[in-house]
């Protein structure tokens, strides 16, 4: 979950994700490049061991469609749970109180409200590969270009924004120098998501996600030992009334916006229609709903280490590091290596399921597409697999090239994709469930929810920016509807995803007149839009 | 008007528990995955 660190900027003016400076170490060097090598290793091992089963493309890109329960809800925990997750929420709670670990936590509320979509979109798209391959078949070329925009925009920002998280935060706990740490972590994702693809990134994300709760649960339990609730309650009361607020105002806007970005990521992001995909039918709204449930307590418990730190006596320096020390003064050198394997499992689990899933999208929605449009030539499943593996090499490239200059003010570009993602909402939405929902709603919703949304970003303030994305698209996308409704035949949507075209190319009838079974970019119908 | 302990103490206590129950179900339902074959 990302949208937190908004705030930060609110406070400061600027946003530092972590800071690099050397003070706040927790651990030795040594240790710490022990333990990037240690857990490297580890996951690429694993990746290659459940990659053995990717025989084909299919099982590459959505793990054979057959994802069970306990992956399904593991991965749905560790994807969500970033390292701004474990390592802002003690600062948040810290600066912004009760209301701050509140805040964060509502971003479960996207995986809740996902969960009955996961179902409905496995059933309505048993074959389907990406979000904007969804909305192309609903929607059309007027509908997945936007759409597309603002998909690749969201994606390679979060990888972006994670990959120097990564270096900074492995600089702030073991002063591993920024390069390095950033460009381990990155090459360990590629590496292990390159050999196993979604069956790699989902059964890593299995023993992340373990390995995540049970370290919070031990340095909960490590605080709790050493000081009562009820000593924090009354240390805050006394030196800090204001983190104790009911009406908190900064924290109160931070929560609105939290959700509504939260639910935007969840529902445009193809990271997660891949593992709505990649899930064996019925599974979806299960892992979901439990997955949300799962996440929900995290943002509290880490936040509950920043609030806990007044009454330890921890001098805070360095707010961004009050987890990782709370946890090294309470349990030593055991406490700051669990923390960082914590922080290590938190940045992989979010790097790779962006590098699988961003493949996805380059694979059936830029390359298929162009190829077809030069060559008339469907792609075959191993030309498929062979371009995987070079989006996934191309996004780490790209994704290394734009981490490395260490850039601050570049964190805060992925604050732009708040009201871009909450103006997908509402079409996704309409587009799932409502037969009226045509393409110019979808379209004139996205456009102006995102234009209005940035206007009031920088005219109001980023809490705003995710809620009138939101509010705009939606009203836009109901009056559009009214204006020009649309009839769609859900089972469209429901073939194969090369079928329509492959139909069209024998000289059969067409199944899909509207040309929604084109891909983005291609003319087709002398060149309407839809 | 401030947060009172109880409601500290329930979500503190309560996310902890929530968080140690949640890995416990994962491994569960590994293991019930495992024996039915249904894990992929």
């Amino acid at each position: 979950m990302n949208m937190a660190i908004g705030l930060e900027e609110q406070l400061f003016g600027g946003v530092v994700l972590v800071s690099s400076v050397d003070t706040g170490r927790i651990l030795s060097q040594e240790a710490g490049y022990g333990m990037l090598v240690l857990f490297g290793l580890a996951w690429i091992g694993l990746g290659i061991w459940w990659g053995r089963r990717a025989t084909t493309y299919d099982g590459f890109a959505v793990a054979g469609r057959n994802v069970g329960l306990a992956l399904g809800t593991a991965t749905a925990v560790a994807t969500w749970v970033t390292s701004n997750t474990t390592m802002l929420a003690p600062q948040f709670a810290l600066q912004l109180g009760l209301w701050g670990a509140l805040a964060y936590s509502t971003a479960s509320f996207g995986l809740f409200a996902f969960a009955p979509l996961s179902g409905r979109i496995r059933r309505l798209m048993p074959h389907g590969y990406t979000a904007v391959e969804f909305v192309r078949r609903r929607y059309g070329r007027l509908g997945s270009i936007p759409f597309l925009i603002i998909s690749l925009f969201y994606a390679m920002t979060w990888l972006i924004s994670m990959a120097m998280a990564g270096g900074k935060l492995l600089n702030a706990l073991s002063g591993i120098p920024y390069e390095v740490g950033m460009t381990v972590v990155l090459v360990v994702c590629v590496l292990y998501t390159l050999f196993g693809g979604m069956y790699a990134v989902i059964g890593t994300d299995f023993v992340q996600s373990i390995i995540i709760l049970i370290g919070l649960v031990v340095v909960a339990i490590a605080v709790i030992a050493h000081v009562d609730v009820a000593d924090v309650h009354q240390q805050l009361q006394a030196d800090r009334p204001m983190l104790l607020s009911i009406l908190f105002p900064a924290a109160l806007m931070a929560l609105f916006n939290n959700m509504l970005f939260g639910f935007g990521e969840i529902f445009h992001s193809n990271v997660w229609w891949s593992r709505a995909f990649a899930m064996r039918e019925g599974v979806g709204p299960k892992a979901y709903l439990l997955g949300g449930l799962l996440w929900l307590p995290v943002p509290i418990v880490a936040g509950f280490l920043g609030l806990a730190a007044p009454a330890l006596g921890i001098g805070v320096s360095q707010p961004d590091t009050v987890g990782p020390m709370v946890a090294a003064t309470l349990l030593g050198t055991g406490g700051a290596l669990l923390v960082f394997v914590v922080v290590f499992c938190s940045l992989a689990s979010s790097i790779d399921s962006l590098l699988a899933a961003t493949s996805d999208l380059v694979v059936n929605d830029i390359a298929e597409p162009i190829a077809e449009q030069m060559t008339s030539v469907q792609a075959t499943d191993a030309t498929k697999r062979r371009w995987s593996l070079f989006a996934i090499i191309g996004l780490g490239v790209i994704t290394w090239c734009a981490a490395y200059p260490n850039i601050g003010t570049l964190a805060t570009v992925l604050f732009f994709a708040g009201p871009m993602v909450g103006s997908c909402i509402w079409p996704i939405i309409g587009g799932l469930y409502f037969r009226r929902s045509s393409p110019i709603a979808a379209c004139a919703a996205m456009v102006a929810g995102t234009s209005l949304g940035l206007v009031a970003y920088f005219a109001i303030g980023w809490f705003v920016a995710s809620l009138v994305g939101a509010a705009v698209s939606g009203v836009v996308f109901l009056i559009a509807m009214v204006l020009y409704p649309d009839d769609f035949d859900f089972n469209l949507l429901s073939d194969s995803p090369d079928a329509p075209i492959a139909v069209q190319s024998e000289g059969v009838a067409p199944i899909d007149p509207d040309g929604r079974g084109g891909m983005v970019g291609d003319i087709r119908g002398g060149g309407e839009t839809r | 008007m401030m947060f009172p302990l109880w409601f500290l103490e329930l979500i503190v206590v309560g996310g902890l528990i929530l968080c140690g129950l949640g890995a416990a179900a994962l491994i569960v339902f590994w293991i019930l995955d495992f024996k039915e074959k249904r894990i992929w």
